[in-house]
């Protein structure tokens, strides 16, 4: 954002991007109250995919307004490519992302954590009891595990079978469970069923794992138990799957038991619907999800657990006034992927621009793409693209797509690249400032 | 129901008056008739319109499933056991295709 700014605005942007840094100690300085003076002030809790574009992108396009983003991590590590750093692909760092290109665009950035939100008298409620008064509100609140929806997976349970469903130390302990593992021994993954983060996610981190084993511990098995009859790109990963790793991979679907109703993470044991008991060396369960639980405080959840939302403005059918973008909404067919909460978060900041400057907002447009890596050189990939249509969203008729079954080596390895191309971008669309 | 049916019972051998729980699942393609096929005709339907359990000879429970209820339909009951018997579950479909399952349940104590 260095061209078309005028002087005046870039000292305004100057004088903000100064409050940030302060921190919070700088909210009871009576400087920090006459510079918002006037100034429309929009809070985004939740610095992930949504939350850092909404607010990046609504920098873009107004430079006037007072933007906060309430995020507790210094730095965002992205379940994307997260997959690859358990394989062995990726590094930490490289999957780690930063605030400063938010906070050098005037956005301040709040390393806390948001405890409450009141939609009457539009304020949030900060972690050391600040409160924070809102014009609008965005909440990129991601996804929270429903424990003991899955019978003895509670937080507990999660320390010994791992989720790794967000990426943080959980991914981190689980990649030093599969280095720590023996030759011969056995991953097990129980795959949950119904609305969940990533759908294919489950599949490229077998298809990781798999590269790991093959070129670490080449005599063990994964398992994956999974409740539901077919999954994302299946044909393509299993096809993958078969070229790279032979009979490694044993995928048993809901249909064949591969429901798994309990776990014992003591024991390392999980128990399917008709009453298998399979033991792991590794387990790894993808447990029921809901919103993340600030959406609950906000009161924009359903009985679901997720966030019912307009489709044309991503505001909250329960709380008007509240714009939830990401993976905490019911914003179907669209995917619950980080494609898709960039594009939920640019379709808000357009809303939130147009409403704060009188205007109407544009009509939504949205796309998805997911790329999966199934080996170094083989990635695979489905894209949609999307508009709403009064309050739902639709897929527009013969966009999209898989890749194709019959591809070559030479057409794996593009994708694969372009997957590479696509993280890069997207990443540094959502948390580097333009 | 071109495989047996699947079966789960929480204990074969329930105290009188314990809750045991039955899962229970069928494959079917539960073809609605609603879909047309390459060919441009409709499918004809086939789901699974009956399932019956009974105990010892006695209707325990009975499920008509129409056409929302997805291929391989799953079950989940549960009844008190009051006595022991033969429970017999039996699935029937439009095209007349029947699929049995049964276990014995004898009463502890």
């Amino acid at each position: 954002m260095t061209t078309g700014q005028t002087a005046g605005k870039t000292t305004r942007r100057n004088v903000l991007a100064g409050i940030g840094a302060a921190g919070m100690g700088a909210l009871a300085m009576p400087a920090l109250v006459r510079a918002r003076a006037g100034m429309a002030h929009v809070v985004v809790i939740g610095g992930g995919f949504g939350g850092a574009t909404a607010a990046n992108y609504l920098r873009r396009l107004d430079s006037s307004v007072w933007i906060t983003v309430i995020e507790p991590n210094a730095n965002f590590t992205t379940c994307p490519f997260s997959n690859l750093y358990l394989g062995g692909l990726r590094d930490w760092d490289s999957i780690t992302h930063g605030y400063h290109g938010l906070r050098g665009a005037a956005i301040r950035v709040l390393e806390t954590t948001a405890q409450d939100v009141d939609s009457v008298a539009r304020r949030v409620t900060l972690a050391d009891g600040t409160v924070l008064d809102y014009d609008k509100l965005i909440l990129s609140p991601g996804i929270d595990i429903r424990w003991n929806a899955l019978e003895g997976y509670d937080e507990a349970a999660a320390e010994i079978a791992l989720h790794a469903w967000k990426a943080g130390p959980q991914t981190q302990a689980l990649k030093a469970r599969l280095e720590a593992m023996e030759d011969g021994g056995t991953f097990v993954m129980s795959i949950t069923d119904g609305a969940f983060r990533c759908p294919p996610g489950p599949y490229e981190r077998a298809s990781m794992v798999a590269h790991y084993f093959k070129t670490h511990k080449p005599a063990s098995k994964i398992l994956l138990l999974d409740s539901k009859e077919s999954f994302s790109k299946q044909g393509l990963f299993q096809q993958g799957w078969q070229a790279l790793y032979g009979d490694m991979i044993e995928w048993v679907g809901q249909t064949d038991d591969g429901q798994v109703l309990r776990v014992d993470a003591q024991a390392g044991e999980v128990e399917t619907a008709f009453g298998t008991t399979h033991r792991a060396d590794v387990l790894n369960v993808v447990p029921p999800q809901k919103a993340g639980w600030i959406a609950d405080r906000a009161g924009v959840t359903d009985a679901t657990g997720w966030v019912p939302v307009r489709g044309s403005t991503f505001e909250s059918t329960l709380v008007p006034g509240i714009h939830v973008v990401g993976d905490a909404t019911i914003a179907a067919p669209m995917p619950k992927s980080a494609f898709c909460a960039n594009a939920q978060g640019k379709v808000v900041a357009a809303v939130i621009a147009a409403e704060l400057a009188g205007r109407e907002p544009p009509a939504a447009s949205f796309a998805n793409t997911c790329y999966s890596l199934v080996g170094p050189d083989w990635g695979i990939s489905v894209a949609g693209v999307y508009r709403a249509e009064g309050d739902t969203i639709v897929e527009v008729p013969d966009s999209g797509g898989v890749s194709p079954i019959d591809a070559d080596a030479a057409f794996r390895r593009a994708e694969a690249e372009y997957g590479a191309s696509w993280y890069a971008a997207i990443t540094a669309d959502t948390w580097d400032a333009a | 129901m071109s495989r047996p049916p699947r079966i789960w019972i929480s204990n074969e051998t329930p105290a009188p008056g314990e809750i045991v729980r039955i899962r229970a699942q069928v494959v079917h393609p539960m073809e609605t008739g609603f879909r047309f096929g390459p060919d441009g005709q409709p499918l004809p339907e086939n789901i699974v319109t009956r399932f019956q359990a009974m105990l010892d000879g006695e209707l325990l429970m009975e499920w008509q499933p129409e056409t929302a209820v997805s291929q391989n339909p799953y079950i989940e009951f549960t009844f008190a056991a009051l006595r022991g018997g033969l429970l017999r579950m039996v699935w029937t479909d439009d095209s007349g295709d029947i699929a049995e399952a049964e276990q014995e349940i004898v009463l502890a104590g």
